[in-house]
């Protein structure tokens, strides 16, 4: 995988040379597919369908304790993750923190994050603010120009279910870009972070990588993460390995959470 | 496309699905234009006796109108409790509505591309409310009052609504025969003119024009559950009782597209006898529950 400070530009880097894009495999979402179900069965038999396990790239690749970050950095990821959409679908800000906080209370199921940005004293608010303003500023260098021809598409909701329904791996992609990808790869989604990227964050990719490759039946082209706290990106070109390691880590964390039954 | 992790709830219902190895979009076209049996008519008997029913059972005119859809009956018969909001705008409540109405002006050639499509679709929404002095709390005065964040928001929301639409198809094949952003069917239940019934579908693929032989697709959030069938059985009654002339369709199609399901189940008079029951059910259910208010 390469990680390294953002290129100057992070859509063009994920989008790559049209002509260099791996065929797709058409065995090979459903030969995944038929792996997870397989190491699964046994250890996800005792999951009720209609209480599923639910899994997320990070719950998968965080330890249990610290895989549900405090509600302020909920809060902050979501109010930069609605000026991420607001780049894409205008291409412009005025008031970084006005706006997200007016996208986000039009949204009944972020109304527990609202409450918390309306319960901070002024001092807290104004730090916040300015946090959101700085985050705002690697956004506006990275997805103020997407062509609209890409296709792009913000808050993308995955959901995959397994075993009967018995597991789900779901996420939110920020970013993905792309037709569905018909022969050769072509969807890329980028994931964007308030905090620094770390040493799992090549698992993560992995993660989505392998649920975009389930739901849509083809694999992605590449997945990337952008720290909008550092201007680091990560990008990793999908390929068997890379879903590979995918599968291991889903099947390791069921296990971890059926052990525990 | 795999399997859908659904069990149907009730007897004699055919389901197809997809062709894995296809890509997806020529798999769900294929699926969608099978050839399939000769369509039956409603049935005027039941058509007659849901009426009757659901008069019977149905909360008071006092309680004002209700406009059911497979959303609020299956809420209804859902044993869980859930927290019941009245209904406001969001930018998630307008993806449909929008996104559906982009699509069709991408596939129609009007638009480039969905953000093109959406952003013009707003613009005409509000150019409406301006121009006619439509009611306030409709989606053309909450979109014309709405901040740039939610503005936003709601564009994200209907692109890649409408992305998904018109990324679902092979469109070469079935763009003449695809009706797009049809209004929903609505049947108004006669002796209980304050009761709809609604069908939430977003495409209609006709597959023979001399005999009226079409299937619907419905684009659903989310992932299959063991109620999406019935959700679908619903579609599929709605559209004969709102349009009696003609046969029932000869499949619904429900597609998922955030698990990258679909689901075709094929129509039979026992399906929409079994949509009906529901129905009733559910009716006699939001009854009890009304009447539980007006006690508490």
């Amino acid at each position: 995988m390469e990680l390294a400070a953002a290129p100057t530009d992070v859509i063009l880097s994920l989008r790559g040379q049209r002509d260099l894009r791996p065929r797709i495999d058409p065995g090979l979402a459903g030969g995944l597919r038929s792996w997870l179900e397989d190491d699964l069965a046994e250890c996800a038999s005792h999951l009720d369908p209609n209480e599923p396990l639910f899994l997320s790239p990070r719950a998968m690749t965080h330890e249990a304790l610290s895989s549900v970050p405090p509600l302020s950095a909920l809060a902050r990821g979501a109010l930069v993750s609605a000026l991420c959409t607001q780049r894409l679908s205008l291409g412009e800000v005025n008031h970084p923190m006005d706006d997200a906080l007016s996208a986000l209370e039009a949204d009944p199921a972020h109304a527990e994050l609202v409450d918390t940005v309306h319960g901070l004293d002024p001092d807290e608010f104004a730090r916040l603010s300015s946090e959101v303003a700085a985050h705002d500023t690697v956004l506006a260098r990275h997805l103020s120009r997407v062509p609209s021809s890409w296709l792009p598409r913000s808050n993308v909701r995955l959901s995959v279910p397994l075993v009967g329904g018995r597991v789900v791996l779901g996420t939110v992609v920020n970013v993905v870009l792309g037709a569905p990808s018909v022969n050769v790869a072509s969807i890329c989604l980028l994931h964007v972070t308030t905090s620094s990227l770390e040493e799992t964050t090549a698992a993560m990719l992995s993660v989505v990588a392998l649920i975009e490759t389930l739901r849509s039946g083809a694999q992605p082209l590449r997945v990337a993460s952008l720290s909008t706290a550092t201007g680091e990106v990560a990008i990793c070109d999908v390929n068997d390995h890379v879903l590979t390691q995918g599968v291991e880590l889903v099947v390791r964390a069921v296990r971890a959470r059926g052990a525990g039954q | 496309m795999t399997k859908p992790d659904v069990a149907p709830r009730h007897d004699e219902v055919t389901l197809r699905y997809p062709v894995t190895m296809l890509p997806r979009s020529r798999a769900l076209s294929d699926l969608i234009l099978e050839p399939g049996p000769t369509p039956e008519r409603l049935d005027l008997g039941l058509r007659r006796v849901l009426a009757h029913r659901i008069a019977a059972s149905a909360p008071a005119r006092s309680w004002g109108a209700m406009r059911l859809d497979s959303y609020s009956i299956l809420a209804a018969l859902d044993e869980r409790p859930r927290e019941r909001r009245a209904f406001s705008w969001s930018p998630r409540a307008t993806k449909r509505i929008l996104g559906v109405r982009a699509a069709h002006r991408v596939l129609s050639g009007q638009c480039a591309t969905p953000t093109e499509a959406v952003r013009a679709e707003i613009d005409d929404v509000i150019n409406r409310t301006e121009q006619q002095h439509t009611r306030p709390g409709s989606l053309g005065s909450w979109l014309e009052e709405s901040t740039l964040g939610v503005r936003a928001a709601v564009i994200g929301e209907a692109v890649a609504h409408a992305t998904d639409i018109i990324t679902l198809l092979e469109w070469e094949s079935v763009r003449e025969i695809t009706t797009i952003g049809q209004a929903d069917p609505v049947w108004a239940v006669p002796g209980a003119p304050w009761i709809s019934l609604r069908g939430r579908r977003d495409l209609e693929v006709t597959l023979d024009h001399e005999h009226h032989e079409r299937a619907l697709v419905a684009l659903r959030p989310g992932r299959p559950n063991p109620h999406s069938i019935d959700d679908l059985s619903l579609v599929a009654l709605v559209e004969g009782l709102s349009q009696p002339e003609k046969p029932l369709p000869t499949r619904i199609v429900g597609v998922w597209p955030a698990s990258g399901k679909s689901i075709s189940l094929e129509v039979t008079r026992s399906t929409t006898q079994h949509a009906a029951r529901f129905v009733v059910d559910a009716v006699s259910k939001m009854r009890e529950m009304v009447g539980h208010k007006s006690a508490a």
